[in-house]
């Protein structure tokens, strides 16, 4: 070849390997070789130009194949070549070439006698494009496995949950309550996986809404609370949380949980003694909150040489008997890494550890984490020995501005106690020490006993009497440490085609007691939503047939026609599908949120309390009734909501009780005397779930002790206790006859009777005479029941009692000039 | 009220396998022991953590020192890692302050700065400690409580992780008496 020395290198440096070639096949002899076929394919050209290594001796046999008649029909007519394929290097290894060849030279006869040419290593390009593959197979058969594994643990997990909610021996509720549990870990697990899986994939994106920090940090307490209890070490669990900080920020908060979870999960775990902390503080920047989150734990530490691994998924240090996936740190880190944040780790073998993460979070509202009203009216004394607990209590306190005392002794509360304080926060010992040194201390004082963790938003709750705000809707406590709403003027629809689903979602919605309808599919959905008007609804977006997506597009297309608000109805997306892109895609198709299989009882809430409240704001508040009255053991405000919110109805149901009661005071004695246990358990369950239902819940548990010392045919504890019982039973049916009208004849309009006595109140009102009043008030009781006036005797007496007198009078002259 | 005995402060440090160390030393003393005082060398945070976790183990009380806390028997005050602690006469009692200030033997708590302050306050009713650590931060404050009467013991080579303190201290002619980890315990309480 005719080269210059500039040319030479300029070839010789090219990747790939350039060639000259004789066309004569089968030998295709090389005359040139450029330098880089060594890298390519091994062999230097000397190799290949001498003649003993032939272009056929390194491809791949089924290749070689082809290649013959591809240069038939094109070098050897004149045309360039370009195809590809394998060849052996001279280690052995596969690759894949492309090649370009082209006829430079023809002989005399006019065939083709010199070819040149140009091959490339392709291998990293197709690896490239296969594992694109791979990834996009392995994503779905992941998304798939996800689905396929959380449908079925909605069913386990849910199950559980509401069986838990029903009556059970003790022995089968620990089953139940373990079953449950085994679930929950194995959701940690998966997600785990999931997590892990996305992280790898390059896949993890940041989901910003909304949210509120208070929110977040009770939720990551309550959890660790839970971890802490099963694992058992009685460790103390400390939390400090700058009040003053932002509570309304941007971010993604399911991330961020998970950031702090999987710390604290960790300091529960690795400590043996000692304590874990929490603690949540922040600078505001402008309209971004820089916070710090310390975990802190005097668990047993990391070695210094395993620093470096800890951030590696897998990563577990000592013990392989601590349990969980080994994932955690390796999320952890990635996710905050993601919000542009950063994590500090330090740790002292033996000691403990101190985990710091800085992020930043936009602030959505520039409302405080946790205020006190009326600070200055309020004025504390704190008796905590426990050094950390204490600082942690000052802490909080020091950021309200609220005057507060310190104590160290039971004789120094009781000195302290001659001032006026609105409260005492005191350790459980200490109360109890309290009332046994001074067991006939009487102040206005409200003690409070010191929980772990108490810190701001603890005390905040306390300070500010959150629990006794009347104005607020019933609120009932179930296991789960939140407060549900009872709000039985609600109407939901579920959607969903595997009927176990339908009835877990149905069994955890039952404290809420709204109004429930059921379909399996969604075109019966449709159907249901044309004739109902529905508050909320629960679609599964994977059906057959009709998928969840394809309702809703019915549904929001029905408007036009529809009488009953389809455009508007909050529709919530029940999926099992975990996988985070598809929520983007429930808001592009028409739903208005997303709730993920296994239902979680805590987003279940969160969901109801967003879309119900602002579904109210737009209905007309239905009243719930208020009592005037009140009866010694009865909870009655909770009797009136069991009876659909209407005094009439409770009122009725507490004179049926009261009927029943009384024979029964007789049967049970009878029962006792003739030994019939069966009977008397009968009987027994009818009183507990009567007695609940007016809303006497001490005695209702009364009965269920007695019920299942029946069921156990403990017939000692039976005759011990039931005379007691029988007591309290007489006791609260003497209370509620007070209240209660005995005679139902009385129903009758007593006209001239009532208008008196409307009189007399009225004239006391007028004169402020108080014991009239309150005279005059017991006797209208007994008018509540009476069809005719029973609701406006209802109303003046509520007016009365609150202190609107004018209305009061307004509404006694409606029945005067009636 | 102090301790019955002549022996009213105990003072302590420690550095490089110190966590150990401290726990075989305090373990089997009663509520009744005279004050503690103690440094142990560690990055900051860790002082609270490690009270913490000491407090649970042992029947004494164990706290991070704060600024002003009264010395009281039975409850071994820890310098809060970060800053200097030293004994003073707070409205006449003993107790402790806290302050920043310069490192001394490139640390900050400095055992050093500690027993000078308890040599000065107490002379020869004290009794001082010193365990296993790397350098020499203690020595001399060990020396200056010896020479102001006070009982000296100091960790041997047998026992101490890292035998740099005690040994300087021992050089300087500090040490009362040199004795293994599980010995110094019983020593303590029965020069009390």
């Amino acid at each position: 070849m005719d080269m210059t020395n500039k040319t030479v290198d300029i070839i010789n440096n090219l990747p790939g390997m350039l060639y000259q070639a004789l066309n004569d096949p089968p030998n295709f002899t090389f005359t040139f070789v450029s330098k880089g076929s060594k890298v390519l394919i091994g062999y230097t050209p000397e190799e290949l130009v001498k003649g003993d290594i032939k272009l056929f001796n390194i491809v791949h046999p089924d290749d070689a194949l082809i290649l013959e008649p591809l240069h038939r029909s094109t070098l050897s007519v004149g045309l360039p070549l370009e195809t590809t394929f394998r060849i052996t290097t001279k280690s052995g290894k596969e690759k894949r070439i492309w090649m370009r060849s082209f006829v430079v030279d023809t002989n005399d006869e006019g065939m083709p006698c010199l070819i040149e040419g140009f091959f490339m290593d392709l291998t990293k390009q197709i690896h490239i494009e296969t594992s694109k593959l791979a990834n996009r197979a392995k994503i779905d058969f992941l998304t798939k496995m996800s689905h396929e594994i959380r449908t079925p643990m909605n069913t386990i997990i849910g199950m559980a949950e509401i069986g838990l909610r029903e009556d059970m021996p003790d022995n089968i509720r620990e089953y139940t309550y373990s079953i449950k549990k085994a679930g929950g870990k194995l959701m940690y697990v998966l997600n785990d996986i999931l997590d892990y899986t996305n992280i790898k994939n390059d896949d993890p994106e940041l989901f910003m809404d909304e949210y509120t920090l208070s929110s977040l940090i009770t939720d990551v307490i309550d959890i660790t609370k839970e971890q802490m209890v099963e694992i058992g070490a009685g460790l103390d669990f400390l939390v400090y949380a700058n009040s003053k900080i932002p509570n309304i920020l941007i971010g993604d908060v399911v991330k961020l949980r998970q950031i702090i979870l999987n710390l604290l999960s960790n300091a529960v775990k690795f400590t043996d003694e000692g304590f874990i902390s929490l603690s949540i503080d922040g600078e505001v920047d402008s309209n971004a909150l820089d916070l710090i989150i310390t975990v802190e734990d005097t668990g047993r530490g990391v070695k210094e040489e395993d620093f470096k691994n800890l951030y590696k998924e897998f990563a577990q240090f000592d013990d392989k008997m601590i349990e969980g996936t080994g994932l955690g740190l390796f999320i952890t880190h990635n996710f905050v890494n993601l919000m542009g944040g950063k994590i500090e780790f330090s740790s002292m073998y033996g000691v403990g550890s101190i985990f710091t993460v800085t992020l930043s979070q936009n602030i959505r509202v520039y409302e405080r984490l946790c205020e006190i009203n009326n600070p200055d009216q309020k004025k504390v004394l704190i008796f905590e020995h426990r050094e950390i607990h204490l600082n942690s209590i000052t802490h909080a306190m020091d950021g309200f501005g609220v005057h507060y005392d310190i104590v160290e002794t039971i004789s120094e509360l009781y000195t302290a106690l001659e001032s006026e304080y609105s409260h005492v926060f005191i350790t459980n010992e200490m109360h109890n020490e309290f009332k046994k040194t001074y067991p006939n201390f009487q102040a206005n004082t409200k003690f409070i006993l010191i929980t772990d963790p108490f810190f701001c938003l603890t005390i905040a709750n306390i300070l500010n009497d959150v629990d006794s705000e009347s104005n607020q809707p019933h609120h009932t406590t179930n296991n789960e440490n939140y407060a549900v709403i009872v709000i039985p003027q609600v109407r939901v629809l579920i959607v969903d085609d595997i009927k176990a689903n339908l009835v877990v979602a149905k069994g955890l919605l039952k404290p809420y007691e709204m109004d429930i309808d059921l379909c399996e599919s969604g075109a019966e959905a449709i159907e249901a939503v044309k004739s109902n008007r529905y508050d909320l609804i629960f679609m599964d977006h994977m059906m057959p047939v009709m998928n969840g997506v394809e309702a809703v597009a019915c549904i929001r297309a029905l408007e036009v026609k529809c009488q009953t608000d389809c455009k508007n109805v909050p529709i919530v997306a029940l999926t099992a599908n975990a996988a985070h892109g598809t929520w983007e895609m429930f808001y592009r198709n028409g739903f208005n949120d997303f709730l993920p299989k296994p239902i979680d009882t805590v987003k279940l809430n969160a969901i109801i309390e967003k879309w119900i409240s602002r579904e109210k704001q737009n209905n007309d508040v239905v009243i719930i009734d208020k009592p005037n009255f009140k009866i010694n053991g009865i909870d009655v405000q909770r009797g009136i909501f069991l009876s659909g919110g209407r005094l009439d109805i409770y009122l009725q149901v507490v004179e049926v009780y009261y009927k029943d009661g009384l024979k029964l005071l007789g049967e049970l004695k009878e029962c006792i005397e003739k030994e019939n246990i069966e009977l008397y358990k009968i009987h027994v369950h009818a009183l507990k779930g009567a007695s609940a239902t007016i809303g006497a819940v001490n005695f209702s548990k009364f009965a269920a002790t007695l019920e299942h010392a029946a069921e156990q045919d403990d017939v000692s504890f039976i005759r011990t206790e039931t005379p007691r019982f029988l007591i309290e039973l007489e006791m609260l049916l003497d209370n509620i006859s007070q209240v209660i009208i005995k005679d139902v004849d009385n129903k009758n309009t007593c006209t001239d009777e009532l208008k008196l006595e409307l009189e007399l109140l009225k004239k006391a009102i007028s004169d402020s005479d108080i014991s009239t009043i309150n005279e005059c008030t017991k006797k209208l009781q007994k008018y509540l029941l009476n069809e005719d006036v029973g609701d406006i005797i209802n109303k003046i007496l509520i007016n009365k009692m609150t202190g609107k007198y004018d209305i009061a009078v307004a509404l006694i002259n409606t029945i005067l000039e009636a | 009220m102090l301790s019955v005995g002549t022996r009213k402060v105990i003072a302590i440090g420690a550095s490089t396998g110190g966590v150990e160390a401290l726990e075989q030393v305090l373990t089997k003393f009663p509520t009744t022991v005279p004050p503690i005082v103690l440094v142990i060398h560690m990055p900051p945070g860790f002082t609270k953590l490690f009270a913490a976790r000491l407090n649970k183990s042992l029947k004494i009380a164990v706290k991070e020192a704060q600024q002003e806390d009264y010395l009281l028997p039975g409850q071994v005050l820890v310098a809060p890692a970060g800053k200097h602690m030293k004994i003073v006469n707070l409205n006449g009692k003993l107790a402790v302050d806290c302050f920043l200030g310069e490192k001394v033997h490139h640390v900050i708590p400095s055992v050093d700065v500690l027993f000078e302050s308890v040599a000065k306050n107490l002379q020869k009713d004290a009794i001082g400690v010193l365990l296993t650590g790397m350098g020499a931060d203690g020595a001399r404050g060990l020396l200056t409580m010896r020479n102001n009467g006070a009982a000296t013991i100091g960790q041997d080579k047998e026992t101490s992780a890292i035998y740099g303190m005690p040994k300087v201290a021992k050089e300087l002619g500090a040490v009362d008496y040199e004795l293994p980890l599980d010995q110094i315990g019983n020593k303590i309480l029965s020069l009390v």
